[in-house]
Formats: C-alpha cells, structure tokens, sequence
C-alpha cells in the first residue's frame, strides 16, 4: 500500500522531448492507467519510474522517499518497482516457481509465497513448468505473479495484454485486477486500449506529446474528457455546434436544446460533445427528425448513421436490430454533455465530426 | 535426451573456459622464466634453433646427458628465428642461435647482437667456414647440387656450370626454391663471384626458361625422384633425408646428385653455424655447448643422421657423398654472403618470387 | 539461434522486444561499463596493428611509397582480393548448397551429411593443400590454391546459414510459392534474403580468413599479400618490407569491412528474424535425391577424403616414427590447453564487446566490432613478431609464456568470438535484465543468474570455434610459445621440414581428429542435426 508522486517529470532524447513535465500521483493499493496514443511517452514515463531512464528534471516518490529526482537516480533494483514487460519475459530457463522466487529472499523463498501468488493468478500447480510449455496468456499471469510476490512498492504492466487475442484478453485483464486488488498492489498499467485502461483502473491518465492531459476516475475521463482530443481519443465522439441560451445549463444545437455540465470560461464559439450512446432515437415524432443513411452492426448493439434535415450527420448506438435505410426517425440527446469552445478542436480535423 | 547433450557439453565448455580465464596463469605451469636463464653457469642455457627440432633435439639431449646442462630449445624456421632475434634485440632471452645457413647469422651478427667467440673454439674450424669477425663459426658444412633423374637426363648430357640451365633444353625442366635461404645465398655467391650483372641475367634467364618453381628443396627432390621433374637445384644433404624417411640409403633412391664442377658458383658450399648472444658471451655452459657442436661425438652425429658435411677434422664424412675437400667449390667467402638486400631486390625482380 | 524447444519462448520473447525496442528510441541503453571494457578489449586485440603502424612508419614514407607503388605490389593486390572473391563465392555456392539440402529437403541420411559438411573445419590448410599436391601432379596456382581454401573454408558459410535456415520463419516462403514462384525462385528471392546476415557474416570470415591464410598459398605457390610477407621475412629477414605489405593487407581489409557495411545498411530494411515453432515443409528432391547425395558427398571426399587418404599414404610409404608415445601424448596436451586458453582469453575479451553489439547497437559498438576485425585479416607471422616486439618491450614476465600466446590468438580470432557472443546474447534480450533488475536484483547477480545461462551455450559454440582454430594456427604459435613446448601444429611442421612424413602423419591425423569434437559441437549447436526428420 505504498503510494506514489511524480513532479514535473522530463525526459529528451537529443532534440525531441519524450516527457514535458508530467506529473502524477498514484494512491496505495490503486492501479492507474496511463493511456496515450503510440509515442506520447508512456513507455518512456514507465521506464523513468522503474530506473532503466535518468530523469531531466523532476522527482519520483515513493511513500514521500525520493527515488529518482535532481541529482538522485537510485538503480532499479533498488526502487521495490518491479515491471512486466509487453510479452512477460519469462526467464527462460528458469521454472515457473524459480521465475516467481527471483525476487524474493532467501528466508521469503522458505514460506508459501509462490503458491498464494500462483494462486490469485489462478495457477496453482504450475510451479514445475516450464515457461515455454505454458500459453501465452499463461506466461503473463506468471510474469504477474512474479511482480507481485516479493510485494513491491509498485508494479508496472507496460501493455501486458496486448499481444493476447481477445477474448484471452478480457479474462486475463479481469484476473490481473482482481488479483492486484487482493494483494492490495498499486500499480500502473500503460496501455493505448481505451476500452482496456476504462475497465481495468481506478484511475486513467491520457498522455499526449509527452504531456498528461487528464488524470482523473476512468468514469469522468469518458464523460468529462478535459478537452475535445481527450474526449475522441477515449471514446466515440459527437460534436455538434452550440449556441448558449438564457439557461446555463442549457445550450441550443441541431439536435435541439441540449443539457451541459458546465460552460468554458471565455468567450467564442461554442462545441458540445455527445457519445453516440447519449443520442437517443425513437419512432415517435420529435422536435429533431433524421433519415438512416448507414449502419454498422457490432452483435450486441449497432450503430447508425443518420443525416438531419439540414444535412448534418450523426452517429447514434442503438440495441442490435437495425433500421433500413431511409427510415426516418426521431432523435434527442440524454443526459449531460460536455461544452467546449470552438477553436480547441479546431487544429484535430481528423477527429470524429458532427 | 540427445538433443541436450551439445548444449550441455557447449554450456560446460563455456563455464570452464571463463573460470579460467578469470582464474589462474595459464602458463604458471609451463611458462619458462626465460629470464632467468640468462646468467652465467647456472646449468641451463637457452638455444634459438634455426635447425629442425628432429635433428638437434637427440643432439640437446646428448649434450644434457654428458655435461648436466639443461637447454631450453625453441624451434622455427632459420628466417623467422633470425626475425625474432632481430625484434627481441638486448632483451632476448636467447644465449645461442643455432641456425640453419651464415645469412642469418650475419644479418643478426650485424645487429650487433653477437659476441665474438674464443680463438681456440673457431680455430677448430677451416678459416672459410666462419666469420672474420669471429661472431659466428660454421658447424656443417652442406654443398648446392642439381638432383637429377637419370631417367631423363643422362650423366653424358648434365650441364657442367649452373649457367647452362638457361639454355633452351632445359626448358620448363628446372625446379628451383626460390624462396629458399639456400638459393639466395648462392645468388648472393653469383653477385660476389661474378658480378651483380651477371645475376641478374641469369635470373632472367632462369625465369624465361620457365621453371618449375616449389616452396621449399623436398618437394624439389621428391619431385625429380619420381620423374616429375628431370632435374632441380636443392643442397646435397636432402637426398639422406628422403632416403631415411623412405628407409633405404642415398644410393638406392632413383634421384642422383650432380657437383658442379671447376669452382661453378653452383656447387656453392654454405654452413649451417652458431652465434652466441652478447649477454651470455662468459657463461661457460654456453662455451660448453658451442664447444660440443665443434666436438668429434656431435660432428659425427651430424654426419650420420643429416649427411652433412663435418667441419672439424678427423670425423668420418658423410657416405655416398663425394668428401668436402674433394668438392670443386667455388672461391666464395661466405662473409661476403651477409650483401643480402640487393640480393633480395635482384629475386624480386626477376619475378620468380611474388 | 537453435530449433530445440525450450528455445522458441525465448525467441519469440526476443522478436517483439526487438521490434519494441527498435521502434522506440526512448529504450537505447549506453552501457557505459560495457563500453569501457569492450575499448579495453579491442586495445589489447590491436596491438599488433598498432605496432604495424609504428613500424610502418618508422620505415619512412618514401621506403612505404617505394614499397608500395611497384607493378608487383599491384599484382599481389589483384591476386590477393581476387582469390578472395573467387573463394569466398566458392564457399557461398558449397555452404548455401549444403545448408539448403541438409535442412530444408528429404535429403536420406541429412545428420551425417551435416556433419560431413562442417568437418573441413577441422583440416588446417596447410595439411589440405599438402595433400593435394601430393596427391595431384602439378597441383599448384591460383585456381589450385582457390579450391583448397574453398574446401577448407565453406563451413564457415555452411553453419551460420545452416542454423539461420533452421530457424527461419517459412511463412514468407510458403505466400511465395502461393503467389506462383518455384522453388528456386522462392530460394533465391525469399529464403536466401531472409537468411542474408548469415550469409554475409559467414562470406565476411570466408573473405578475411583468405587474406590472412599462409598455408595453402605458400604451399600451392600463389602470389598473394600472406605470401609475399612471408617471403619477405624468408629473404634476407627483410621486416620493413613485410610489415609494409601487412599495412597494405590492413588497408585491404578495410575496404572489404567497408563494402560489407555499406552492403549491410541496405540490410537494414529488412525485418528482423523471428523464432518460429513451425518447420518449413521439407522439399522433395525426388529425381535430384541421386545427385544431391553424390554432391555432397564429393565434396566430402575432395575436402576430408583427399587429406586422409594422403597421410595414410604417407604414413605407410615411410619408415620414420614419432617420439615416444609420450611425446605425442605431451604435444596433444600442449595444443589442447594452448587452445583452451587461448580460447578462454579470447572469449573474455569477446563477451563484453559480443554483449555492447547485441545489447547496446549504435556507432560505437559497431566502430569498435569492425576494429576488431583487423587483426583476423594479418598473417600470424605478423602477429607473432609484433608481439615479440610488444612483450619484449613492455611485457618482458609476460614473454614466451602462454599469456602472450593467448594474446596473439585473441588478436587472430575475436571476430569469431565476438559473432558468437552477440548471437547468443539474442537469448538474453534487455528486457529480461530490466525485469530482474526490477525484481530487485543488481547487474552483476543479473549477469550471473540471467545473461551467462542464457548465452553460455552460444558462448561455447564460439569457443569451440575459436578453440578450434587456435589448435590449427602455426606462425604465431612457433614464434610467441612458451620455450621448449611443442604442440600437435610445431611437431608437425618440425616433421615436414625435414621430409620426415611418415612421422608427421600421426601429429596431423590427431590435429584433425581432436578437432572433430569441437566441430560437431559447433554442427549441433546450430540445431540441424536435433531437427525432426522430413514427415
């Protein structure tokens, strides 16, 4: 249950900044997530934490007790940060009970340490295998079980699911957590899998171009993304045009009056962002009409493409029966969205649009 | 399981050879304190042999065994011995260098690196056969031949001066070793005798004559015994070596020697000799030794196992061979032998040589 | 790289750390200490080239320009990169040809002919090439001297591309056949550029080991740079001149490192080799069965035949004998531990430099490989008298003793030593030295417990080779061993010079035959011979 701060964290490589100022924390016995687009730095960010990086500038606590920071770079074996890697490294020619005891001591060799940990990985016999007759979902649960077992300060998972198909996947994500949680870890977990950082952490941080834009609870990083990159990256996003209305809470947009949080200090034009979720589409007559013009079905719900009256289009994700093409429909927006100005997104063009 | 025997073996091979790189002086066990060798009348002295280890080894051994002297041999090519000498200058652990013809003692004696010998020593030998100096005494004495198949060439039709093997008959007839030291001192003779014209025009002559051209006198003499070659320039003593590898006498191989008569620069007679370092010029073990290679019992030796000419008086010559004295040898002195270098450019010139 | 089982998890691991650590120049560790001790390593392997430098220059420049600037310098020139490419594409043919029958067809009796093809690694030139003059009348010349080294030297290329073509992925070769290419097409255009480290890693010793080779083109009289240096200290003692052809040789070997460099940059577009825990399909050679095997088995007998039944005849058609049993015993001895530690020394000077290229890639790491390299291309005549020259000076308690020795084959084979450590550090990714250190555990117990398990066995296989050409290695054995110690390569030489063959044979026949064992050693590290026969 240690907890762990990160101030004003850089890191360059010659001429291109990796990490500009990062900052973090993490609370004991949590898991953040640390979500980003390839080459925002979050590998870079991991490896700066575990030691195999020297910082620029900035400091990496560990329970108040600086490991790494101005002048101070404490080799990596000498943090209690212990890391598992993409693909699990297993030791190869080690068994799987001598993998997990790597990191203990002698006298913590001697209890049942390896079968509790075996255990909440749900492998309990495979002490005698050898890595290379193990699966590859397999393998990762040991390289869990091996960072757990000597109860470091901190494990870091650097996309540990990532090379695993995905039903495997989910499974594994599930045990992970569960497992962590049971040893009351904390832990960081990089990942550019949206669905993978929402689901699993108690906290998601989204990096870009070595910054972390957000860090927050994964349920308000989805539903108040800190600015419309955020919001696309993190999800499927709806942005609509928006003018304000006497209400404050209320702004007016193609889909009729929609409900926000809050406005954005200043002045300018205003954008909201809906999940596809949040448009709702009914039979009955509404203030908003539309025509399906596509739809793509995905098993346990679909989405539809759909064009307003005055051309602009929109996506909604409806329950799996699909509507023809041609249907007209009523739409309007559930629940709160987010506002944005305008020219925030103006420089993403390749985001998803209204 | 087969399959991990190389591994194992591979990984044990490994282990073994880091330990001992790690660990112990490879060469405590056998390395030689040649230094120490050095100083007078500590019963060991240390011999740079030029001479083939088979021949002077049972000689070292006699010695050892009459005197009580060890001797500390090594081994290698006269060139390469005199090459090192010359690299090792003052520091060579070297007291005596033995070596196969006079060049190399002079090109070392030149160096300086020769101490002149007592008078009572070289006296014991013909003023021809050692140096001016006094640096260096010959020790056998062995004549240039041409080794002929009598099944090619007739007695009636053998050349009776070198010089006539440029003629036309004998065309693509000629195996000469002109990268032999043997060959370049008698090319050296020509030059003292004649004139460095008269050189290079033989070995002009020799090449246009398109000769069969070997690495060393066996291959030579093996060559002209088989027929392969009707006749070749070697040293007189190859034809007792053959015919004791073969295990029949001189006289019974098919290959026949050929003295060039009247003082032809082709019967040239060289020495094998011996020098004695500066350093150890008042050991008495190193006196001792020089005094047994000049002794009746290691010059009858010679003439026995190398069929090489003794230079001291009283010791039964060589058989099958015509007796030193008897030989028309050309007025060469062999100090003269030491004018290498234009020697050297003339071989190189003449293309026989890369 | 092998095939065996328990191998596969760590390469398929290797692969995506690979592609992970390629991709993201955020992972590029400088290893400082590895770094230090790698310059070290070098340093103390080029101190004959330094000494060549000093003496070249000493000898003035015009002496090096007069020297340098003749017609016959030219000439040696010539002949000397000519044998080199008309040998080294010989070993190409000889080694790909072999390693594609042996691994990717039904080829009957596969494990044998494997080894066959790697055992004229255990046939010193010398030995060969005397052979073949004996054997063959007037067996001498460019093209003579050509054949032997190629009989010599292909298993040089054969095992590099034989276990590069065990592990290959043959998921490429089997879209090519798919897409309509034949065999041969899909051999030439796919596998062979699949496998090219392999190939011009192997084609890169092949190339240097004919530069420096003295045996073969002395014997069978072809005038290149090794031979001319040689002949040089032969006539007259003439050091200046010899040393100023071996500068030239190393500017020689300069040019050929360079044009493998720039080959290898367009080597860098193509992916890096992944482990596979599939077999290629094995090809059926049906008609071509007959063919095949009486190919390789002629070349079986042209490179170890021809020297067998050579001493044997030479062996019986004389009447002298070696020593004593003993003596021979005590030569064996003296090469098997000369070998080993020369073998040791070597790989101690190649473990951090083999570890700096596969765990710390960049410009220095590659600067400092390349540096090495040197040394393998000069004559050990050369070697040994620069490291008379050296000891003498500056390390006289170290002179004509086994350290010395050790040394000069280090500067001799490195190279070999250090391909071997850098191939097996591929068992050992960084990623697997992070998880320990991050379980807690300091560089050296990860060294211990991780990196030296993992690469021991690749290490040994490059011992064993360098082991094995020590034993075979005779100028600079004679010039830098200990006083009074003869090993198998000096008592056979001593026995040649004076035409005493019939006791030469048993030196030599006991040369080839303890050099069989690291020989097969070396073939079963490759994994040819522990792969499933065709289905």
């Amino acid at each position: 249950m240690s907890h762990l701060e990160l101030h004003g964290i850089a890191k360059r490589y010659g001429s291109v900044t990796a990490l500009d100022g990062v900052d973090l924390a993490v609370a004991g016995g949590t898991l953040l997530a640390v979500l980003g687009p390839s080459g925002c730095g979050k590998t870079t960010l991991l490896r700066c934490v575990a030691g195999f990086e020297r910082l620029d500038a900035g400091e990496v606590s560990v329970d108040g007790r600086a490991v790494a920071g101005p002048g101070l770079h404490l080799p990596p074996e000498r943090r209690q940060i212990v890391t598992v890697p993409q693909e699990g490294a297993l030791f190869p020619h080690l068994s799987v009970r001598r993998n997990i005891e790597y990191g203990l001591t002698r006298a913590e060799r001697r209890t049942d340490r390896v079968a509790e940990v075996l255990a909440l990985v749900g492998l309990t016999g495979y002490g005698d295998r050898m890595p290379h007759h193990l699966s590859g979902g397999q393998q990762q649960r040991v390289a869990v079980a091996r960072a757990m077992a000597p109860r470091p300060s901190l494990i870091l998972l650097d996309e540990p699911f990532s090379a695993l198909d995905a039903g495997l996947r989910a499974d594994l994500r599930r045990d992970v957590r569960a497992a962590l949680q049971a040893d009351h870890a904390t832990g960081i977990l990089v990942t550019h899998d949206q669905s993978e950082a929402l689901s699993i952490a108690d906290q998601v941080a989204v990096m870009r171009d070595g910054r972390v834009l957000q860090c927050a609870p994964a349920a308000e990083v989805y539903r108040k993304p800190a600015d419309p990159w955020v919001a696309a990256f993190v999800g499927e996003a709806l942005f609509l045009p928006a003018r304000s209305t006497p209400q404050t809470a209320t702004v007016s947009t193609a889909l009729g009056p929609v409900q926000v949080d809050t406005l954005p200090p200043g002045d300018g034009d205003l954008v909201i962002m809906a999940r596809p979720e949040q448009i709702r589409v009914t039979s009955a007559p509404a203030a908003v009409s539309a025509t399906v013009v596509g739809h793509d079905f995905h098993g346990h719900d679909a989405t539809l493409s759909l064009r307003l009256d005055d051309g602009t289009q929109v996506t909604a994700r409806v329950p799996g029966h699909a509507l023809p093409e041609t249907t007209v429909v009523g739409l309007y927006v559930e629940g709160v969205c987010r506002a944005y100005h305008d020219h925030d997104r103006a420089h993403r063009p390749n985001l998803v649009t209204a | 399981m087969p399959i991990k025997v190389p591994q194992t073996i591979l990984t044990l091979v490994a282990g073994a050879l880091l330990l001992a790189a790690c660990g112990s002086d490879p060469g405590s066990d056998t390395g030689s304190d040649s230094a120490a060798t050095s100083s007078g009348g500590d019963k060991t002295i240390t011999v740079y042999s030029g001479r083939s280890e088979s021949l002077v080894k049972p000689l070292l051994e006699r010695f050892t065994q009459q005197t009580g002297i060890a001797v500390e041999a090594r081994y290698a090519a006269t060139a390469a011995m005199a090459s090192q000498l010359l690299e090792e200058g003052e520091r060579s652990p070297a007291d005596v260098f033995f070596a196969q013809d006079a060049g190399a003692l002079g090109a070392v004696a030149k160096k300086g690196m020769l101490a002149p010998l007592s008078d009572d020593l070289v006296n014991q030998v013909p003023e021809i056969y050692r140096a001016k100096s006094k640096e260096w005494v010959g020790v056998t004495a062995r004549s240039r031949v041409l080794v002929y198949n009598p099944g090619q060439v007739t007695e009636d039709k053998l050349p009776a001066s070198v010089f006539d093997l440029t003629k036309p008959e004998w065309k693509g007839k000629v195996g000469v070793a002109p990268t032999n030291a043997s060959f370049q001192a008698f090319v050296t003779a020509i030059v003292v005798q004649h004139g460095e014209q008269k050189a290079k025009d033989f070995l002009a002559g020799l090449k246009a004559n398109e000769p069969e051209i070997r690495d060393g006198n066996g291959p030579i003499l093996e060559e002209v015994d088989s027929g392969k070659l009707a006749v070749g320039l070697i040293n007189h003593y190859y034809l007792g070596e053959l015919s004791k590898e073969r295990g029949t006498t001189p006289d019974a191989l098919t290959a026949k020697l050929h003295f060039f008569p009247g003082g032809d620069t082709g019967a040239l007679v060289n020495v094998a000799g011996v020098g004695v370092l500066k350093k150890a010029a008042q050991d008495p073990d190193v006196q001792a030794f020089v005094t047994y290679l000049l002794s009746a019992d290691a010059q009858q030796y010679f003439a026995e196992q190398t069929f090489e000419y003794p230079l001291v008086a009283g010791v039964t010559p060589p058989a099958g061979v015509p007796a030193l004295a008897e030989l028309q040898a050309p007025a060469v002195d062999l100090n003269d032998l030491d004018q290498l270098e234009a020697t050297i450019g003339l071989i190189q010139e003449s293309g026989l040589v890369p | 790289m092998t095939a065996h089982p328990e191998a596969t998890a760590a390469d398929s691991s290797k692969t995506m750390a690979a592609a992970r650590y390629a991709g993201a120049m955020s992972a590029r560790p400088k290893r400082p200490l590895l770094l230090a001790l790698s310059a070290v390593a070098v340093a103390v392997a080029l101190i004959p080239v330094v000494y060549l430098a000093v003496r070249t220059a000493q000898a003035g420049w015009a002496a090096i320009v007069e020297d340098l600037g003749t017609v016959r310098v030219a000439r040696l020139a010539v002949h000397t990169l000519g044998l080199a490419v008309v040998v080294t594409a010989g070993c190409l043919v000889l080694g790909v040809g072999a390693a594609v029958l042996v691994v990717r067809t039904d080829l009957p009796g596969r494990r044998g002919f494997a080894v066959l093809a790697a055992l004229p690694l255990a046939v010193p030139t010398y030995i060969a090439a005397f052979a073949w003059r004996s054997t063959v009348d007037g067996f001498a010349g460019f093209w003579a001297a050509a054949l032997v080294l190629t009989l010599c030297s292909y298993p040089y290329v054969f095992l590099p591309v034989a276990a590069a073509l065990t592990k290959a992925d043959p998921a490429q070769e089997e879209v090519s056949r798919s897409l309509g290419r034949t065999a041969w097409q899909t051999l030439t255009g796919v596998t062979l550029r699949q496998i090219r480290p392999a190939l011009t890693g192997g084609g890169l010793l092949v190339a240097l080991y004919v530069l420096s080779d003295f045996g073969a083109v002395s014997i069978l009289r072809t005038d290149t740079f090794t031979r001319a240096i040689f002949v040089a200290f032969d006539l007259g003692f003439d050091r200046t001149g010899a040393l100023v052809l071996a500068a030239a040789l190393v500017v020689i070997t300069m040019l050929i490192l360079a044009g493998e460099e720039a080959g290898r940059r367009k080597d860098a577009r193509y992916a890096p080799l992944g482990g596979t825990r599939r077999m290629a399909a094995p090809f059926h050679l049906a008609r071509l069965r007959r063919p095949a095997v009486f190919a390789l088995a002629a070349v079986a007998a042209l490179a170890i035949g021809v020297p067998a039944v050579s001493l044997a005849h030479r062996m019986l058609q004389g009447v002298s004998r070696p020593g004593a049993w003993t003596e021979v015993a005590a030569a064996a001895g003296n090469s098997l531990w000369l070998s080993a530690a020369g073998a040791a020394f070597t790989m101690l000077l190649a473990l951090p430099l083999g570890l700096l290229n596969a765990k710390a890639p960049g410009r220095a790491s590659r600067l400092l490989d390349r540096l090495g390299y040197l040394g393998h291309a000069l004559p050990g005549l050369v070697i040994g008298l620069s490291l008379v020259s050296f000891g003498v000076s500056f390390a006289y308690p170290l002179y004509q003793t086994a350290w010395l020795l050790a040394l000069g084959y280090a500067a001799l084979f490195l190279p070999l030593g250090v391909a071997a450590v850098a191939g097996a550090a591929a068992h050992a990714p960084p990623v697997l030295d992070e998880v320990a250190r991050s379980l807690g555990r300091g560089p050296l117990t990860v060294f211990r417990t991780l990196t030296l398990p993992l690469t021991l066995p690749g290490i040994g296989a490059g011992a064993a080779l360098v082991f094995l050409t020590c034993m075979k290695e005779l100028p600079a054995t004679l010039l830098l061993r200990p006083t009074g110690v003869d090993t198998l390569a000096t008592e056979l030489w001593t026995n040649t010079t004076v035409a005493a063959y019939a006791a030469a044979a048993p030196y030599a026949a006991l040369l080839v035959l303890l050099s069989s064992l690291p020989t097969w050693l070396l073939t079963a590290h490759t994994g040819i011979l522990t792969r499933k026969s065709a289905p």
